[in-house]
């Protein structure tokens, strides 16, 4: 099988998860899921509508459709770019809404998980290059605390030092107050200091996970015979890790680095409540409590795209650094 | 070639840190008081976000607030005890007939864009709300007949019955007819969030709205009863309240509103904080669903509760197996006291004439007695018809108290043969709830306005699917709400009030578990000038008027925003970034060195 064939193959199953996705989430919110945002918004509306006005709101979002009506707008609108208002924000446009929490979000999660991809990568690789040295079971020990423990508990651990008892960083937030005033370097730099504790966070918390496959990888890899042979061809040591060893263990990694950036936008929710920065999780999390269906259907929408949109560029990279995937 | 490249990378490496370090000794020097025209800034932390701040339409505690200082109602409350008193209406009087309400209006204020305030915007704002049904506020206008501005400075409210309702007063924000006019419908107006250009009359304006982060509100110079010690007011909202008392604490916030018990004992001995109890405005309760066929909105909707919420017995035997004292002290750390009628004030509230004492082997004996028997042995009573005492039991996941006191009073009733099935939920689930009717007992609180009329409207038979908390409904409950409204003397309506109180408690739908006190905390090395609402024992800010938000002031001459804290110095992030670049540095160098070294 050719590599157009495959990359065509590839696409089109993301488009069929797409589709089975959207579906799904129609039933999930509207169908499955208990209650409806009818008295959320007639409450938004003020007490004492009357059972015509009632009516009005309910027609005005659509409400009053039957299931299968509501299913056939929504794709249809899906499919047109039209992703509607939220009816928790009282109008607000879903895309606007999801642009204002999509800055801070990749901020926060996608920082920390670069951060935590590069460290976690260059710490794996030398560990496993060296295994059993005082790097290696040092920074497993390390690694294996930092996976295992709670990022919420990891993120007041920090506050608590950082924050309460050193006074360095603001205890959260994502701006001080008085950004209005301020000018571009000092709103960076005001900006960076309420970052550095949740990307801290978060990047310890997914160090671990990098590290570990890494690690393991390389540990399979440089038990296989070409290792041995280029060795014994005489290959300088570096070249033998850099060259052979790394090129080779870094290929179940790549799939990690895809799918953790896939999973950027979904947001850090139990980090985002610990420090008062509200991303994308947290408002996931509004969303779903007010059942926002407009808000909710756009954010899934959104999450699903990233995640398909990655793993489609994870198997495609896959197939470009090793073409035994695509001749199978 | 080789050669050339480390050199242009050490260079531009080297490049960036001197950079960064001058960059960083900029801020330094600009943080430092140079700035004269440095405003005073108050900053208060929020545990709510806000969704809208169209004065119509609004929710949340933080909305209300923010609104107060923005919008003004007709009539204001007074310091010493909330008593009626002239605000942008100075003086009234009621015809001999009672019927019509005639009042004063001032001639000395203006909107925020300068156009002039008249009574006209007051007439506007009211038709404009009884026109279009505005929920939020339709009920603080009963028996209108017709408002009317005849002149500039007059007001003419007439009623269909005699009412003191004008002047109890009525807690409606008053808009501009120029603004207001603008807007064909409701649906259309709820579009506008209040933001940008909210026209008001009060002494602040909001300017800036950083959704999720923070809003902050302007002085307004003219405002008519004196311009503003403070020049701007910022609302900041976290997502917990444990890291909002830590940005008390550390001054990266001036004050905290409506602080938990347990995070308030935590901060009561810090030496730059004050910390306030005041005076109960809540109540905290536990409502039996009172949901029945006879009940329009309830049969409408269809609903869904346990055969032994509907029945006196079952509710009075749950009072006798409730300890209020434990409650306060256990849940509430002594901050608050036992309640009992749903008006705490100490104006207006009545003590039950016959309080029920927390006796278990009475509500066991009452069980008894109404029937309620465990036939099969497993510890749970069954109710008459045979369905067994379990009853689903909602708590506020918002309110942790409530599902602290959930705790106890599961014990209490589990000792009387009663299983309660507890759930935790957001405050949006319980409403979806609770619209439904689909539930058996919750915990819930109200807040309480100086005046009873709005709290006791909850518990008539109309207010099922609006306001009221249980689908209560007793015809003699409705008319005694009418007659207090109509009421002739002050004594007359006190006495109706005090009987509605013990109506109320009589027929317990609803237990009130406690009072809770108003407990606040603000930076008292920065902040002076706060005084209280009463004045004895009450709260010390977001009060029925602007009697401490016109008076507070910076604690010393100099002594300015609480904002500029961390000035001075270069900012830990920067020096992080310099070591960040000096080992980056470092290790390039090293690594060079040994692969040349290995390449040789």
């Amino acid at each position: 099988m050719g590599t157009r064939q495959y990359v065509i193959r590839k696409i089109v199953q993301a488009f069929v998860t797409l589709l089975a996705i959207l579906i799904f989430n129609f039933f999930l919110f509207r169908v499955w899921s208990p209650g409806d945002p009818v008295s959320f918004l007639t409450r938004g509306q003020g007490f004492n509508l009357s059972l015509e006005e009632r009516a009005a709101v309910i027609e005005e979002y659509g409400l009053d459709k039957s299931t299968w009506g509501q299913f056939t707008e929504y794709m249809k609108d899906t499919f047109t770019g039209k992703l509607g208002v939220s009816s928790f924000y009282q109008g607000e446009s879903v895309m606007a809404i999801f642009f204002r929490f999509l800055t801070p979000t990749l901020l926060l999660v996608g920082i920390s998980t670069m951060i935590s991809m590069v460290v976690g990568i260059w710490m794996g690789i030398r560990s496993g290059w060296r295994r059993g040295s005082k790097f290696d079971r040092g920074s497993m020990f390390f690694s294996l605390i930092l996976y295992s423990m709670p990022e919420f508990w990891l993120g007041m651990l920090l506050l608590m030092l950082f924050s309460s008892q050193l006074g360095w960083f603001p205890v959260g937030g994502r701006v001080s107050t008085n950004v209005s005033s301020m000018g571009t370097l000092e709103y960076f730099t005001d900006v960076a200091e309420h970052l550095f504790l949740p990307v801290l966070t978060l990047a310890l918390g997914y160090l671990g996970e990098f590290y570990l496959l890494m690690r393991s990888s390389l540990l399979d890899v440089l038990g296989e015979d070409y290792i041995t042979t280029a060795r014994a061809k005489g290959v300088l040591e570096r070249n033998v890790l850099n060259r052979h060893a790394v090129r080779n263990a870094l290929l179940p990694t790549v799939t990690l680095i895809a799918l953790s950036f896939g999973y950027v936008i979904g947001g850090a929710i139990t980090v985002e409540v610990v420090f008062s920065y509200q991303g994308l999780g947290l408002l996931t999390y509004t969303a779903i409590v007010a059942k926002d269906y407009w808000l909710l259907q756009g954010l899934f929408l959104f999450f699903s795209l990233a995640v398909i949109a990655f793993n489609l560029v994870s198997d495609l990279v896959y197939a470009y650094l090793d073409p035994r995937v695509r001749e199978a | 070639m080789k050669q050339k490249r480390q050199k242009v990378t050490a260079s531009l490496v080297l490049a960036i840190v001197l950079g960064m370090l001058v960059q960083g000794a900029a801020i330094g020097q600009d943080a430092s008081p140079s700035a004269e025209d440095e405003k005073i800034t108050f900053t208060v932390g929020m545990t709510n976000d806000a969704v809208t701040f169209n004065p119509m339409f609004m929710i949340e505690t933080p909305e209300y607030s923010t609104a107060d200082m923005m919008w003004e109602t007709f009539l204001g409350w007074e310091q010493e005890d909330f008593d009626t008193k002239s605000h942008l209406a100075t003086d009234w009087e009621q015809s001999e007939d009672g019927l019509t309400w005639t009042f004063t209006i001032r001639d000395d204020v203006t909107w925020h864009d300068g156009e002039p305030f008249t009574a006209g915007d007051i007439a506007y704002t009211f038709n404009w709300i009884l026109d279009k049904k505005v929920g939020n506020f339709i009920d603080y206008l009963p028996f209108t007949d017709e408002i009317t501005a005849p002149d500039d400075t007059t007001l003419v409210w007439k009623t269909t019955v005699p009412t003191g309702a004008p002047v109890y007063p009525p807690y409606v924000y008053i808009l501009p007819e120029h603004v207001l006019s603008q807007y064909e419908s409701k649906a259309d107006f709820k579009k506008w969030k209040g933001f940008p250009d909210p026209i008001g009359t009060g002494p602040y304006k909001l300017v800036e709205w950083r959704r999720g982060d923070f809003w902050r509100l302007e002085a307004n110079p003219d405002y008519w009863g004196g311009a503003p010690e403070i020049d701007e007011f910022v609302f900041r909202v976290f997502q917990n309240e444990d890291a909002m008392i830590e940005a008390l604490k550390q001054g990266e916030i001036d004050f905290a509103d409506d602080i938990s018990a347990n995070l308030f004992d935590s901060i009561i001995d810090e030496p730059d904080i004050t910390a306030n109890v005041g005076n109960p405005t809540t109540f905290t309760q536990m409502s039996f669903n009172q949901c029945t066929n006879d009940v329009a909105y309830c049969a409408d909707e269809g609903f869904n509760h346990h055969p032994a919420t509907t029945d006196p017995a079952f509710r009075l035997a749950v009072e006798h197996a409730i300890d209020r004292d434990v409650l306060v002290d256990r849940v509430r750390l002594g901050y608050g006291e036992p309640g009992y009628t749903v008006i705490p004030s100490p104006k207006w509230h009545a003590d039950p004439e016959n309080v029920i004492a927390y006796d278990p082997e009475e509500a066991n004996r009452i069980l008894d007695d109404a029937g309620y028997t465990d036939s099969d042995g497993d510890g749970i009573r069954e109710h008459p018809s045979g369905e067994p005492m379990e009853l689903r039991f909602i708590v506020r996941t918002e309110a942790p108290e409530t599902i602290d006191a959930g705790e106890f009073i599961v014990e209490w009733l589990r000792d009387i043969g009663v299983s309660l099935k507890t759930e935790a939920v957001n405050d949006n689930r319980l409403t979806d709830v609770w619209y439904t009717n689909d539930w058996d007992m919750y915990i819930w609180g109200w807040g309480v306005e100086p005046d009873p009329n709005f709290q006791l409207s909850t518990y008539t038979s109309s207010q099922c699917g609006i306001w009221s908390d249980t689908c209560y409904s007793n015809e003699e409950y409705d008319q005694l709400f009418k007659d207090q409204q109509s009421a002739a003397s002050l004594e007359e309506r006190e006495s109706l009030v005090a009987q509605m109180q013990n109506v109320l408690y009589e027929d317990r739908p609803e237990l009130v578990l406690w009072y809770d006190n108003y407990l606040q905390a603000y930076r008292s090395d920065l902040w002076a000038g706060f005084v209280k609402q009463p004045t004895a024992d009450g709260s010390i800010l977001f009060q029925y008027g602007y009697y401490s938000l016109l008076n507070i002031h910076p604690a010393s001459e100099g002594g300015g925003s609480a904002g500029g804290e961390d000035g001075g110095g270069i900012s830990p992030v920067l020096w992080i970034a310099i070591a960040a670049v000096v080992v980056v540095v470092i290790g390039v160098v090293v690594m060079r060195r040994r692969r040349a070294e290995e390449e040789a």
